[in-house]
């Protein structure tokens, strides 16, 4: 009987040991493939690490933090992911977003899980593809899309492209990509608002715009914060579409964050510099991550 | 407010979002329509007739195929390493309260929107040293990572939903944790599970970028990286293009109509509520 | 074949104290009933007894071999649950066969095994159904099954029949006290609910605030409980309370006087059951009480009068017959002094331990 006894407890510090081997492959992985790089990154960052030779190198300090903020290629980038990061982000996929989810809201269920369907089609479809689909649409020579359209009605074809267009086609690609979430998710929020208290505002008197605006909006806050937070870090680390699209040019015109950062290690082969960069994205999207465990809260 | 108002104001709606509708999809017209084409120019003047030899050609290609091959083996292999550790970690968040867990469970949440394009640079360097550059192990293990957090943090609210008593029957019927994780909990999430699986896959099969950086050989490129590279080339054929572009975009069009419900749920466990 | 002992079982929750040197002994074979509103402890101590949960102090011992440290398994209990606790994705068949599963028993054996168990419950006809597709009963049943299955020595109930309705709760508390008796196993119970508590316990322990109060069979703590508690939470309508002063050698209150007791304190409070008060006098030293009839209902074999005494505190009687009664009438009633419980301020018997 004793003997069943000490049997019995190997078996429970067995049960402990199963927990502790089921946390550690995940968070061992964590650990070298996400949480070594990034401390690899701020490391690189101190050194003048070169892609063409990554075995010697050497620490040079904040040289490289000095270099960037002297930068003007850096104050513009940070210039062009502001403007990109507020106009298709913040106005283009949230506030739009929040629109057409409430417009959908209002029509037929059939209708608008169709038009989410097809909205969120472009959310969808690999990036790469949707970089080549927009090229094919705005293309200047061969003749794209539109100025086919244009041409056809007798108009004068536009340079969509150019290093004064790029930027709004970037920014209009992103809101294309990125829409269809932001209306998943507020048509959720607003599909979970009590239909009482939209019918109480119809008998109050309310008009379309001020029941949104007075009403619904505060009401989804929280949902505000999530797409929010969700639309920044994905349009901080965007990257595939405007490469494919634009390559960050002509001339610098698109050269958002990610691919100045892209260009600076695999076509000027400064990783170091390169690295100080992704500290920079890195320490915006930290900011960002810390807002969003805040919002988050972990029940108990 | 008076009734024809909110006539007008109701077509207003169906009229704009039909508008909205066909923007939206304005994009997507020419890889469709090109694809079909036997002349392969990019323009819209001039579609030749209607052919499906485009679709044939891309098929004969040796690289095409082994693209898709590549693609699959990396989306799926990614994803099987994302689901299978976050299975094991979200049973012990779920069901077990020790002294690290807020702080683990904050480390996971903190990675789950984390801009990790960036550390794709270190990333290169790092796997130059210890040569997992140019590998499908390479890419499966850096796709398998960047899916993870979020595929615990859905997982354990997943698992969260399951009822103690039925774990404590379990425990009591002699189920090791092992036993109840395989014979209780998977069947029981199920469901969260294979939405878990078809958006990792997704994911992972749209990923351009850690493939493009992480690859040099061409007979280990996945689709994504094919078709860059095939749209960047000197002689384009773009009709060929445009067939590639629509068998790669297929599929996850196809998922996603099934995935859509879940979306959200997916992205906003807790957020919503709050 | 398995007695249980809980000696000195202390269980705290982040601070608070959810049980308080618990002494415990349930012996082989018995029906034993763990009764307590909620909050009492009273699932805590069962899930300590199952291995669900660790005491922080104190010894558990089956058979006089100490199980602290076991897991539900090797301690070989088997538990039954409020919620039925059923595998949602699992046939009845599976269901019940899982815990055999669990220890790789052989097909033919589980097959046998389950066949005689769904027989025993009356299940044969729902082995193919899931959870979702049984009634409350059939689950709990099946719930049942899956405990039976396994042979185990001792059987853990945690309210399983409260979330049934009235009719099927009467009828498996029935089937439950035949198993048991069949069975020859120990089994623990826990409910809240007291005449499911008197009907199937062999003996009963009584729960409150983590501490116990009393343990005895049914009739024991019913008819001699050791303090207002006690007397309180069984029977059904529930005791009449009097608080008594002393008056020179008789204690008063403005109900009843009672004189010829024996006890210290100047204040006590008497318990009268309401099946205690009668209609006619029938010994000289009943004690009376009037009260003015305020309802007056009849269950057909018994009925139940409420009524207020002139100081305005409410009495409950329960009355064998179906007396002519109208309502409003001023009447005065009886109660043998040896049926009356005296307790002192803290609460406990005067005369007991």
């Amino acid at each position: 009987m004793f003997k069943a006894g000490t049997l019995v407890q190997r078996k429970e510090r067995n049960n402990s040991l199963f927990y502790i081997m089921a946390l550690i492959p995940a968070f061992a992985y964590l650990g070298i493939f996400f949480i070594y790089p990034l401390v690899l990154s701020v490391y690189y960052s101190f050194t003048n690490i070169s892609l063409l030779n990554i075995d010697h190198y050497r620490y040079i300090g904040f040289y490289n933090y000095g270099r960037l903020f002297s930068s003007s290629v850096f104050e513009q980038s940070v210039i062009i992911t502001v403007v990109f990061f507020i106009f298709s982000a913040i106005l283009g996929q949230m506030v739009l977003g929040a629109i057409v989810a409430y417009v959908i809201n209002g029509t037929k269920k059939i209708f608008g899980t169709v038009i989410t369907l097809v909205i969120l089609m472009a959310w969808a479809t690999p990036q790469v593809v949707s970089g080549i689909t927009w090229y094919s649409t705005l293309s200047y020579f061969p003749v794209g899309l539109v100025n086919y359209i244009i041409t056809g009605l007798g108009g004068k074809p536009i340079h969509f492209l150019s290093y004064h267009n790029a930027l709004y086609m970037i920014i209009l690609s992103n809101i294309w990509i990125g829409l269809g979430f932001s209306v998943l998710l507020f048509s959720s929020a607003i599909k979970n608002i009590n239909p009482s208290v939209i019918k109480a505002t119809i008998v109050d008197g309310a008009g379309p715009f001020s029941r949104f605006f007075r009403v619904i909006f505060p009401m989804l806050k929280q949902t505000i914060l999530t797409d929010l937070i969700l639309i920044t870090l994905w349009t901080l680390g965007a990257f595939t579409v405007v490469y494919v699209l634009t390559h960050g040019g002509p001339a610098d015109a698109t050269n958002i964050l990610t691919i100045y950062q892209y260009h600076t290690a695999f076509s000027v082969f400064d990783v170091g510099l390169a690295n100080t960069i992704g500290v920079m994205i890195i320490l915006a999207g930290i900011v960002m991550s810390l807002v969003y465990i805040r919002v988050i809260k972990i029940e108990d | 407010m008076k009734t024809e108002d909110i006539k007008i104001t109701a077509i207003l709606a169906y009229i704009t979002l039909i508008f909205l509708a066909f923007l939206f999809i304005i994009p997507f017209v020419w890889v469709f329509v090109e694809g079909f084409a036997s002349v392969g120019n990019i323009g819209f003047g001039d579609f030749g007739t209607f052919t499906l030899s485009s679709y044939y050609a891309i098929f004969r290609s040796k690289y095409f195929v082994l693209s898709i091959e590549n693609g699959l083996i990396q989306s799926f292999g990614g994803t099987a390493v994302s689901i299978v550790l976050a299975i094991f970690a979200s049973y012990v968040f779920s069901r077990k309260r020790f002294p690290l867990r807020n702080a683990l469970i904050l480390t996971v949440l903190f990675f789950t929107g984390f801009p990790v394009f960036s550390l794709l640079i270190p990333m290169y360097v790092f796997y130059q040293n210890v040569n997992l550059y140019n590998t499908q192990v390479g890419v499966i293990l850096v796709l398998g990572v960047l899916n993870l957090p979020i595929t615990i943090w859905i997982m354990k609210n997943s698992f969260d939903q399951i009822p103690k008593s039925i774990e404590r029957a379990a425990m009591v019927d002699g189920a090791s944790p092992y036993q109840t994780i395989i014979h209780v909990f998977l069947p029981l999430a199920f469901p969260t599970i294979a939405v878990l699986i078809l958006l990792d896959f997704i994911t992972n099969w749209g990923n351009f970028y850690v493939p493009y950086i992480l690859l040099s050989s061409r007979h280990l490129f996945p689709i994504a990286v094919y078709i860059y590279t095939y749209f960047g080339a000197y002689s384009v054929k773009y009709n060929e293009l445009a067939a590639a572009s629509v068998i790669y975009m297929i599929p996850t069009l196809i998922l996603y109509i099934f995935a859509q419900k879940y979306l959200i749920k997916a992205f906003s466990v807790g957020g919503v509520k709050g | 074949m398995v007695s249980v002992k809980l000696v000195n079982i202390n269980k705290k929750f982040s601070g608070t104290t959810v049980l308080k040197d618990m002494n415990l002994e349930v012996q082989d074979g018995e029906f034993f009933i763990l009764l307590g509103a909620s909050g009492s402890g009273k699932s805590t101590t069962l899930n300590i007894i199952a291995g669900l949960e660790k005491a922080t102090s104190g010894d558990i011992l089956f058979d006089d071999r100490i199980v602290n440290k076991m897991g539900p398994v090797q301690r070989g209990v088997a538990m039954v649950f409020q919620d039925y606790a059923l595998y949602p994705h699992l046939t009845v068949r599976n269901n019940i066969a899982f815990p055999l599963k669990m220890r790789k028993a052989s097909k033919e054996f589980i097959e046998k095994k389950v066949g005689e168990v769904s027989n025993v419950l009356g299940l044969e006809k729902y082995l193919d159904r899931y959870p979702r597709e049984l009634s409350g009963g059939q689950a709990q049943r099946v719930s049942l099954g899956r405990a039976l299955v396994r042979d185990p020595d001792i059987f853990l109930l945690d309210e399983p029949l409260s979330n049934l309705d009235a009719k099927i709760r009467s009828q498996i508390r029935v089937e439950l006290k035949l198993i048991q008796e069949n069975l020859g196993k120990t089994f623990i119970y826990v409910t809240h609910d007291q005449q499911e508590a008197m009907s199937l316990g062999d003996r009963i322990a009584i729960l409150r605030h983590g501490k116990l109060e009393q343990v005895g069979s049914p009739m024991e703590v019913y008819k001699d409980p050791v303090n207002q508690y006690v007397a309180a939470f069984l029977g059904e309508p529930e005791i009449n309370f009097f608080e008594l002063t002393r008056n020179s050698n008789m204690y008063s209150s403005e109900e009843i006087i009672l004189k010829g007791i024996e006890a210290e304190e100047n204040e006590i409070t008497a318990g009268i059951r309401p099946e205690s008060i009668k209609l006619k006098k029938e010994r000289d030293n009943d004690v009376e009480i009037k009260i003015k009839i305020q309802t007056f209902e009849s269950f057909g074999s018994y009925s139940v009068i409420i009524g207020k005494a002139r100081s305005g505190k409410e009495v409950r009687v329960r009355l064998a017959e179906i007396p002519e009664i109208k309502p409003s009438t001023e009447m005065a009633m009886y109660v043998p002094l040896d049926e009356i419980y005296l307790f002192g301020k803290d609460g406990n018997r005067i005369g007991k331990k």
